[in-house]
C-alpha cells in the first residue's frame, strides 16, 4: 500500500516546463564559460606566438602526433614494435583525455592521460582499463625485475592529479600552452596473445563501474623509417640513437641483452636538456622538451626527443650529452638464508660528446 | 531530457526534498550530460547514469553552501488524500541516507543488486538501507496510525 501511494505522489511532480529549454540555453552558455577562460587562452596564445613565431596550435598537436608515430616505431629492441595507429581523444567534461601506447615484443603499453583546466589537487582519479582482443581479455600485469606478474583480471589504478606548472618536458608542455593545470597520468601494461591481433576493443570503468569510455585501438606495424643509426657500447650494454631523415627528431633505446655474467640492460633514458641540435650554421638548440615523451614501463622502452618546433633552419647534427642506463644483475645476500638475489641498478653516463652527424 | 527528465527530477525531489534544489540538480545533471556527451552501449547504461550522477549532485548540494533550506515535501506535492499527506508527513522525517534507495526500488522499480550497482555501494548496504528504510516508515505509519 505504502509503494502504491508512493508512487502516486511522485506520478504527480514534475519539473516545469521552462526548466529543460532553460537547461539547454545554459548548456551552450555553460560550455563556453567552463572552457579554457578567455584571458588565459589569450597568454597561451601569445606564448606559442613567440615560440613558433604563429600561433599555429594545431600544427603543433599535429607534429607531437608525428613526432610519437615516426619514433615509436624504430626503437624496437626486443621483438617488432607495434603502435597505436591514432591515440584515441575525447572529452569527460572539461576534461581531456588521451589514450595512446605502443607495444614492443609481447607487452602492450597504454598511457591514459586526463588533463584539466582546473588545479585538482585535492582529487584522486580511478579508473580500470579493459583491454580485448576479439573477445578475449588480455591479461593485464606488472614487472618486477624481469619477471611478469600477471593480475586476477582487470585492475584499476587511482592517481593523484599533478598539477602542469611543475612539469617542463613532455605532452605536457602542449597543454600547459593551451591553458590546462593538471593532469593525471595512468600507464597499463599487457601480455598480447601470440598472433596479435590489427585492433584491440577497450572499456575504460571509473570506480563505480560505470563506463566512461569504450572504443578501438588500432595497432599497426612501425616502419623503420630512420635515415641515421648510431650505436655506443657501455660496460651495461648496447644503446642505439635513431634519427630521422631531417635530423628533427630521435628515439634512442636499450638493448635488453643479458651478458655472460647475467647482468641485463634493461632500459635507457635520455635527458632532454642534454639533447641539442645542431644547425647548418652551426648554432645549438638545446631540446625545449616539447617533443620529449617516455614509453617506459616493465619491457617497454621507448625514448623520444625533438628538435624545437621554431628551428627553421636545417639540422646538421645531433649530440647527446648524457644517457642514464637501468640494469639488473645477480648480487650476493650475506642475511638469513643467503645467496644469489637480483637487483637492479642504475648508471648515469655524462660527458658523452656523442655526436650523430647527419652529412 | 524528454525521456529522463521526470525520472531526474522525482529522484531529486526524493532525496532533497525541495522544488528548487530538484531544478538546480536536474540542470546540474542535463549539464554534465551534455558536457560529457557520454556513449552508452546500451540505453539501460544511460538512464543508470542519469541515476547516479543526480544522486551524486544531490550530495554535492546538501555539501554546497547554496543550499536553500529545508523545506516540506508536500510544498513541491500537494497531497490529494488522507494517505497522501500522512506518508509526505512520514517521508519528510526519512533520514536522507535511506531516500534515494527507497526511491529507486518503490518508484522505479529496481531491485537492491540493480540499486547497489547505480549507486556504487555494496548490496548488503543497499538492502540495509532499504530495510531499515522501510521499517522507519512502517512504523511510523503504524504509529501514525494508532494516534
Amino acid at each position: 500500500m505504502t509503494e502504491q501511494i508512493y508512487r502516486d505522489l511522485f506520478d504527480k511532480a514534475r519539473p516545469g516546463p521552462a526548466l529543460a529549454e532553460d537547461t539547454l540555453a545554459a548548456a551552450g552558455a555553460h560550455s563556453a564559460r567552463r572552457r579554457v577562460p578567455v584571458r588565459r587562452l589569450a597568454a597561451a596564445a601569445l606564448c606559442l606566438a613567440v615560440v613558433l613565431g604563429a600561433a599555429n596550435y594545431q600544427a603543433l598537436a599535429a607534429g607531437f602526433q608525428w613526432v610519437v608515430r615516426y619514433f615509436t616505431g624504430v626503437g624496437a629492441a626486443a621483438g617488432p614494435v607495434l603502435v597505436v595507429e591514432q591515440a584515441d581523444e575525447w572529452t569527460e567534461g572539461d576534461w581531456l583525455c588521451q589514450l595512446d601506447g605502443v607495444s614492443q615484443g609481447e607487452y602492450l603499453l597504454l598511457e591514459l592521460y586526463l588533463v584539466s583546466p582546473e588545479e585538482e589537487s585535492l582529487a584522486a582519479v580511478t579508473r580500470e582499463l579493459r583491454v580485448y582482443a576479439g573477445d578475449v581479455p588480455l591479461e593485464q600485469g606488472d614487472t618486477a625485475y624481469s619477471a611478469w606478474l600477471p593480475y586476477d583480471g582487470f585492475a584499476a589504478q587511482g592517481r593523484s592529479w599533478m598539477s602542469l606548472a611543475g612539469l617542463d618536458c613532455g605532452p605536457e608542455l602542449a597543454w600547459k600552452q593551451a591553458g590546462y593545470q593538471s593532469r593525471v597520468h595512468m600507464a597499463f601494461t599487457y601480455r598480447l596473445p601470440e598472433e596479435v591481433p590489427a585492433e584491440l576493443t577497450y572499456q575504460l570503468v571509473d570506480l563505480d563501474g560505470m563506463e566512461t569510455r569504450a572504443g578501438t585501438l588500432a595497432l599497426t606495424p612501425a616502419e623503420a623509417q630512420a635515415a641515421w643509426s648510431d650505436s655506443r657500447g657501455f660496460d651495461q650494454g648496447t644503446v642505439t640513437v635513431l634519427v630521422s631523415e631531417d635530423g628533427r627528431q630521435l628515439s634512442l633505446y636499450a638493448h635488453r641483452l643479458e651478458n655472460e655474467a647475467g647482468l641485463l640492460l634493461t632500459g635507457a633514458s635520455l635527458f632532454h636538456h642534454q639533447v641539442t641540435f645542431v644547425g647548418g650554421s652551426g648554432r645549438r638548440y638545446p631540446d625545449a622538451g616539447e617533443g620529449f615523451r617516455s614509453f617506459t614501463s616493465g619491457q617497454v622502452n621507448v625514448q623520444l626527443a625533438a628538435a624545437p618546433s621554431w628551428v627553421e633552419e636545417p639540422i646538421a647534427a645531433v649530440e647527446i650529452g648524457a644517457v642514464q642506463l637501468f640494469y639488473e644483475y645477480d648480487a650476493r645476500w650475506d642475511g638469513p638464508g643467503g645467496g644469489t638475489v637480483r637487483a637492479r641498478d642504475s648508471v648515469t653516463y655524462g660527458d658523452l660528446d656523442w655526436v650523430i652527424s647527419l652529412e | 531530457m524528454e525521456r529522463y527528465g521526470d525520472m531526474v527530477y522525482r529522484l531529486a525531489l526524493a532525496q532533497t526534498h525541495s522544488g528548487h534544489d530538484a531544478e538546480d540538480v536536474f540542470q546540474e545533471v542535463f549539464l554534465r550530460y551534455l558536457r560529457a556527451a557520454p556513449a552508452f552501449r546500451e540505453e539501460e547504461h544511460r538512464k543508470a547514469w542519469l541515476l547516479r550522477v543526480t544522486v551524486n549532485c544531490c550530495k554535492k548540494l546538501h555539501r554546497s553552501f547554496w543550499r536553500r533550506h529545508t523545506v516540506a515535501l508536500s510544498e513541491t506535492i500537494p497531497a490529494q488524500s488522507r494517505e497522501e499527506g500522512e506518508l509526505l508527513a512520514l517521508l519528510e522525517g526519512l533520514p536522507e541516507k535511506y531516500r534515494a534507495v527507497l526511491h529507486l526500488y518503490y518508484y522505479e522499480g529496481y531491485d537492491t543488486g540493480e540499486i547497489a550497482a547505480i549507486l556504487g555501494r555494496s548490496p548488503n548496504t543497499v538492502r540495509s538501507q532499504l530495510s531499515r528504510g522501510r521499517a522507519l516508515l512502517r512504523d511510523a505509519w503504524k504509529g501514525a496510525e494508532e494516534a
